[in-house]
């Protein structure tokens, strides 16, 4: 007696697509500037922040947040610039701050993972700013900027 | 919604404390100190300040979180950045105030923070 079996509806199984790539780069902390390491630190106890941790009502780091930042200090070309100082951001976001010989430069992680860039000089008294979105961290330019090769 | 009137008994010489997280302030290497732009930005759009010549460092410092610091800014900066000094008192702080409207403008936070400085308690 042979059985047979009927599925409910057509059993097709589906190959996995193939993705484009299984491998990322890896970047070793220790490959890092000596810093890096220091910064992912701070940042993951920074994470570990309750709500309200500014007594102003703050959210903590948002899991985005935190990943990006991760992202951010491991694709950026940071052997070209010094340590910066580091800091948890109102709202749920993370910041990193470079000062150099009269410019200033704000990378504000915010809470759903889009990171924004405030440049100042001050030249004389006279401050300028630009703000913008970053959207790809191998550029140099921004650092360049603030090692003042460009303008 | 009741209109937001610029605080008329404070002068631009007044002094205004924000609590801010120790971490937002950095030593340069010639010994100054500079403060990121964010210390200036608020979760929910409020912006609280206290009127340092009605208050103490130590009532300000009582509502808030081990690790701040007190950064002091003129009225005058806020003021000539297009923004007002409202009173905003509290049960127990009658030197609270806000600024409003809240700088969603960064380069206005940053210049606010460039004016501030640190309080020595």
């Amino acid at each position: 007696m042979s059985a047979s079996v009927v599925f409910a509806t057509p059993f097709k199984p589906k190959l996995k697509q193939q993705r484009p790539s299984q491998w990322s780069e890896i970047k070793l902390l220790e490959d890092a500037s000596p810093w890096v390491t220091g910064c992912v630190f701070k940042i993951s106890e920074f994470a570990r922040l309750p709500q309200d941790w500014d007594s102003h009502g703050s959210k903590a780091v948002t899991v985005d947040a935190f990943k990006m930042a991760l992202i951010f200090l491991s694709q950026s070309p940071l052997e070209l610039v010094p340590e910066p100082s580091v800091s948890p951001v109102p709202g749920g976001g993370l910041g990193f701050h470079w000062q150099t010989e009269g410019r200033d430069l704000e990378i504000e992680i915010l809470p759903d993972g889009q990171v924004e860039y405030l440049k100042t000089v001050s030249v004389k008294g006279d401050v300028k700013s630009e703000e913008g979105l970053l959207e790809t961290f191998s550029d140099k330019r921004l650092w360049y900027w603030l090692a003042g090769e460009l303008a | 919604m009741p209109e937001h009137i610029d605080a008329v008994d404070i002068s631009d010489d007044d002094i205004l404390w924000r609590r801010v997280d120790q971490s937002m302030i950095e030593r340069n290497p010639d010994g100054t100190e500079s403060l990121q732009s964010w210390a200036y930005k608020d979760q929910n759009h409020e912006l609280s300040v206290h009127l340092a010549r009605e208050t103490t460092p130590q009532l300000v410092f009582a509502a808030g979180k081990p690790g701040q610091v007190l950064v002091g800014l003129r009225a005058q900066i806020i003021r000539s950045l297009g923004y007002k000094v409202v009173r905003d008192p509290e049960p127990d702080n009658s030197a609270h105030c806000l600024i409003i409207p809240y700088p969603t403008n960064k380069p206005h936070r940053k210049a606010m923070a460039a004016a501030s400085v640190r309080v020595k308690i």
